[in-house]
């Protein structure tokens, strides 16, 4: 096992912690989507950092609420950590995927 | 009346008729001709890379920290030519930073005035700051993150056009095809950049003025690790 794959181990597995002890309000004050600025209507990744946040604690429900392609974008940042062909592939249908979600929630 | 030459190199005075500075022997028709016209270089991307950003940012402060003084007057004459114009001298200004650093690690004797060289290439950088600036913001508008990652993507943008000679379009394609071997990588180098940045901006607001260098030269030194720079860049600049 190359130190590549253990540094990129301990990230992932640093990250999904992270993502499971701290947590995210679930109705923000304040929202840094200037899409959602400029038009009053969330983007195709808004609640998407909720939806991470409450993955990581096993709440799948509350997660498909924030985003319906949250666990797409749990894996799309997984993926991440893995250099493979797969995760070009992954990440292809993923762009395609919110694009078109982000239509149909507009 | 035939104005004297001199070598772009070595400050020789030569003869309107020669081809090579007779005293270090550099070409003296790439110095004269400009490199705006010279041809594209070909360049294959690399089948792996290793991100080392703590690394390129030490070597990065190494450089600003060894010469100071023209590193902050460049920063402070960027940011204020930046502010004055926006957007047209940005992208220039930003190749000439990246000129400056270059000469530096080629072992050649870099000076204050590098900083415009970056106009010898004003079409294609200009252009690549507004495109890039247009992805950015389109990027950032979708919750911010996209953002970081389209910045990250054509950092390498500014130096592929001056050292491998590629028009704006080509050169974001070889800076996206250099960070697409380790999005996260060059992403978390990105963000350690900007932390950079931030840190320099709390110390008195003045600490930009060498953080903002410290930023560009690491920029520089991955370039130069993980592509290299030609060696006919520095001498026909």
């Amino acid at each position: 096992m190359t130190l590549s794959i253990v540094r990129r181990a301990a990230a992932a597995t640093m990250l999904f912690t992270a993502l499971w002890y701290f947590s995210v309000p679930g109705n923000p004050d304040v929202r840094v989507c200037g899409f959602y600025w400029l038009t009053g209507r969330p983007c195709p990744l808004c609640g998407l950092t909720r939806a991470l946040f409450a993955l990581a604690k096993g709440h799948w429900a509350e997660a498909v609420h924030f985003n319906a392609l949250a666990p797409l974008g749990c894996a799309m940042l997984f993926a991440l950590f893995w250099n493979g062909r797969m995760r070009a592939w992954l990440w292809k249908g993923g762009v395609v995927a919110f694009a078109v979600y982000g239509v149909f929630r507009i | 009346m035939i104005p004297p030459m001199f070598c772009h190199k070595c400050g020789t005075q030569v003869s309107p008729d020669v081809q090579f500075c007779p005293t270090c022997g550099t070409s003296l028709a790439a110095g004269a001709g400009g490199l705006s016209s010279a041809p594209e270089i070909p360049w294959t991307p690399p089948a792996a890379v290793e991100v080392h950003a703590g690394r390129w940012i030490s070597e990065g402060w190494d450089l600003v920290t060894a010469d100071l003084g023209n590193y902050v007057l460049l920063a402070l004459v960027f940011t204020v030519l930046s502010g004055a114009v926006p957007v047209i001298l940005q992208g220039p200004m930003i190749a000439g930073l990246h000129i400056f650093t270059m000469k530096k690690l080629m072992g050649r004797r870099a000076e204050f005035a590098d900083l415009f060289l970056g106009f010898n290439y004003f079409v294609p950088t200009l252009v690549a700051s507004i495109v890039i600036g247009l992805f950015v913001f389109c990027g950032t508008l979708l919750c911010v993150i996209p953002g970081l990652v389209v910045a990250a993507m054509y950092k390498f943008t500014y130096l592929f056009i001056v050292d491998k000679r590629m028009d704006f379009w080509p050169a974001m394609q070889a800076s996206h095809a250099v960070v697409k071997r380790d999005y996260v990588g060059f992403t978390l180098f990105l963000l350690l950049i900007v932390l950079v940045d931030i840190l320099g901006a709390l110390c008195c607001i003045v600490g930009i003025f060498v953080a903002i260098p410290v930023t560009f030269a690491a920029i520089t030194v991955a370039y130069k690790e993980i592509v290299g720079f030609d060696p006919r860049t520095v001498d026909a600049l």
